[in-house]
């Protein structure tokens, strides 16, 4: 007895408190994001005005809103060009290198790296007073290019940054793929004579997918919610020509007071990346959908028929009733 | 009788004992009481002096023993948003300073501070009322200065300017003999543009409420109006390229070594920037600097209007549970010898009438403005500040779209257009 009301505090306790720190720490504030989204607060004011959805018509009609975007979209589309490359890099490690272990570490080191450390490391190679990079190329007689200054390069600066941070745990999930993969399949493909491309595109890949998707997603949460980079290195300038969605976010509230329209863009990016991340995986895995849609159609044919077999037995029923009272 | 008498002496005796026992216990309890104010400043609002050089706490011990004064310090960047933070979950301290742009956001959590000794002999604090209420006492005031070299001014027989025209000549010449960079600015730091950018309209005929003036106009950015005069000058000064090779390349502690270390002719920073540089030149280099007023005027018949910025508006929110206490030790500061300690100490221009600052190559350089006219930087009306959050206005930031060129015609067009879509849909 005493055995059974201890497991059961345990379980209670185990059940409660993450349901109370759910509750407390994403619902709670989530729902409040959402609230707020549909007001005019300033952030400082104890009262405010509900504006209908005024706040979030804005965030689909200001250009400065779509400029950021513009800027996340680079982020997307670089890691998006990088991940063959990451593939590659992964099977090599996989394959090719003797002794991965200390490649593996060196690949993922900047992934555990403080951001803020990384973007200060860079800021020093970007400079265009002393910086490395000018440096080197003014061995090569190179004129000094203005890395974070000029609106045409910034961005790309950046993106390398951010490449070069987040290159290594791809590679490491890739691998981790890659190991999963039975190597007989490979072995096989080898013996029947199957080029490293064909092995590549008919085994690895089709072998991969869920990694891959979760890369995808990684990159498009990643990209969308790119903050500390511009941020630390250039603070969205020059102007607002580095400015990310969540930079600009922040500073709708916090800068420009304007607590309201910042809550509606926060909704609004995490509903894209629910989107981005659906449509992905309809591209990436068609099959789990239409398995997922199959399955959905059949519960639907089959609650279709019992209620046709009701209606059926009903009719029957009210048929025979009919004829009893003519009978009678 | 007698023993009437006696028994009335007793009686008058145990009564006094009983009175003074009773005054003992009252003093007792006040002195028991303890309060703990909470004073929150942001770096570079002379915090090193009041938490360490001469401690406030320490000196208000004095006048109030049962009154600790905890301080804190946050670093300026992140001054705004920590306290606006602070406020939502009803934190604030008990004294704390808002900034004049900020002051309108912050009014509804504030305490009118009308009535108070602190209010009545502070000079700042009558002209930056909201709706007939003071809601923060400006510790200092500020000048706005060019600082300069004056040994590159020596060599290239260079000359105090007293128009704008003078003065973009006199940058145009340090940079045709090609050794100094004429004006540091390290505008990766947005706010480094700030006397420009932020100050100029209200030097130009602009006044002291140039954005409360500008909320009601249709077209601000037309030519003819005082925001487009004061940075259509700029445009044509940017456009000479003053700052060196790339001023969007490096930031505010650049912009100081390069002055410091003679790279750059000139800088144009507040009054607070001696400070910074003591720190970091030594005595006899220090003499090697000067300072002169930026002359917004076009010709020498104009006044030479130069900006006083009230700074450090201590205030006290509503909901302040020591609102007295705290009340009570802005009028000790204000009234004190420790605010006059202060002042001398920061460089600054007390906001209290009969103090009087330190004596300084910047008092000679007021003194020596040919036909002046005190302008004071107000931080716009409510309506203002709807307008420009609406459409994140932010003159700094133009600064650096500016200094990295424009096409200005179209750059004041697009704020025209953007200034009324703000004004329809704010009213």
């Amino acid at each position: 007895m005493k055995d059974k009301t201890q497991r059961s505090i345990l379980l209670a306790c185990f059940l409660a408190i993450p349901t109370i720190l759910l509750f407390v720490f994403v619902l709670y504030p989530g729902f409040k994001l959402a609230l707020i989204s549909f007001t005019d607060w300033d952030g400082i004011n104890p009262n405010y005005n509900y504006v209908g959805l005024k706040n979030y018509t804005q965030v689909f009609q200001r250009k400065d809103i779509w400029q950021s975007l513009k800027n996340n979209n680079l982020y997307f589309m670089l890691h998006l060009l990088f991940i063959p490359i990451e593939m590659y890099l992964a099977m090599l490690l996989d394959r090719y290198i003797k002794k991965s272990e200390f490649f593996k570490t060196i690949v993922f080191m900047p992934y555990i790296i403080n951001g803020v450390a990384i973007a200060y490391m860079f800021s020093f190679l970007y400079s265009s007073e002393d910086g490395v990079l000018n440096g080197l190329l003014a061995l090569g007689h190179i004129g000094k290019i203005r890395w974070l200054s000029d609106p045409k390069i910034v961005n790309y600066s950046l993106v390398v940054v951010s490449l070069w941070r987040f290159t290594g745990v791809h590679i490491i999930l890739f691998l981790a793929g890659l190991q999963s993969i039975n190597k007989d399949m490979l072995e096989a493909a080898l013996i029947d004579g199957a080029s490293v491309f064909q092995q590549f595109i008919k085994i690895i890949i089709p072998n991969m997918k869920s990694i891959l998707s979760i890369v995808l997603f990684l990159n498009v949460r990643g990209a969308l919610m790119v903050f500390d980079i511009p941020f630390v290195m250039t603070s969205g300038g020059p102007g607002t020509s580095s400015t990310t969605f969540a930079l600009h976010t922040v500073k709708t509230a916090f800068e420009f007071s304007n607590f309201g329209l910042a809550c509606a863009m926060a909704i609004v990016l995490i509903i894209a990346i629910i989107v981005i991340s659906v449509v992905q995986g309809l591209v990436l895995e068609p099959e789990k959908f239409k398995g997922k849609l199959d399955k959905i159609k059949g519960l639907v044919k089959k609650e279709k028929l019992k209620v046709e077999e009701v209606i059926e037995k009903e009719g029957e029923r009210l048929e025979e009733e009919k004829s009893k009272r003519v009978t009678v | 009788m007698k023993r009437y008498l006696k028994v009335l002496g007793m009686g008058t005796m145990l009564f006094m004992a009983a009175c003074g026992d009773g005054e003992k216990k009252e003093v007792a309890k006040t002195e028991d009481k303890k309060v703990e104010l909470t004073f929150v400043t942001y770096s570079g609002t002379g915090e090193e002096y009041m938490m360490d050089t001469n401690s406030l706490s320490e000196a208000y011990k004095k006048i109030a023993p049962n009154v600790t004064i905890k301080m804190e310090k946050i670093p300026a960047t992140e001054y705004d948003n920590t306290m606006k933070i602070r406020n939502s979950a009803q934190k604030l301290p008990d004294i704390f300073p808002v900034r004049v742009v900020t002051m309108e956001s912050f009014k509804s959590v504030l305490l009118p501070l009308n009535g108070t000794e602190a209010a009545k002999v502070n000079k700042f604090a009558k002209d930056f009322e909201i709706d007939g209420n003071i809601y923060g006492l400006p510790m200092y005031g500020f000048n706005e200065f060019v600082y300069y070299r004056k040994s590159v001014f020596n060599e290239l027989g260079l000359e105090i300017p007293t128009t704008w025209g003078e003065f973009v000549a006199l940058s145009a010449k340090i940079k045709e003999n090609g050794v100094y960079t004429p004006m540091a600015l390290g505008a990766k730091d947005s706010w480094t543009t700030y006397p420009f950018n932020e100050f100029m309209p209200f030097l130009v005929p602009g006044g002291n409420d140039i954005w409360s003036k500008m909320a009601v106009e249709k077209d601000p950015f037309s030519p003819g109006k005082p925001f487009y005069t004061a940075y259509d000058m700029l445009d044509k000064y940017y456009n000479t390229k003053p700052f060196g090779e790339d001023p969007l390349g490096y930031g505010w502690d650049q912009e100081k070594s390069m002055f410091a270390s003679k790279k750059a002719a000139m800088l144009a920073s507040g009054q607070w920037f001696y400070m910074d540089l003591e720190k970091e030149m030594s005595k006899e280099t220090l003499e090697d600097i000067g300072v002169f007023v930026l002359p917004a005027r076009e010709t020498k018949d104009e006044p030479f209007r130069y900006l006083v910025s009230a700074e450090v508006f201590l205030s006290i929110p509503k909901y302040s549970k020591n609102a007295d206490e705290a009340k009570k030790f802005l009028d000790w500061f204000f009234t004190s010898d420790y605010y006059k300690e202060y002042v001398t100490y920061m460089n600054v221009l007390p906001a209290v009438e009969g103090v009087k600052g330190r004596e300084s190559m910047f008092n000679v350089a007021i003194a020596n403005i040919p036909n002046p006219e005190v302008v004071l930087q107000k931080g716009g009306d409510e309506r203002f500040r709807k307008i420009a959050n609406y459409i994140s206005f932010d003159v700094k930031r133009m600064g650096q779209e500016m200094i990295q060129g424009v096409n200005f015609t179209e750059y004041m067009n697009e704020f025209n257009k953007r200034w009324t879509e703000a004004q329809e849909n704010t009213k």
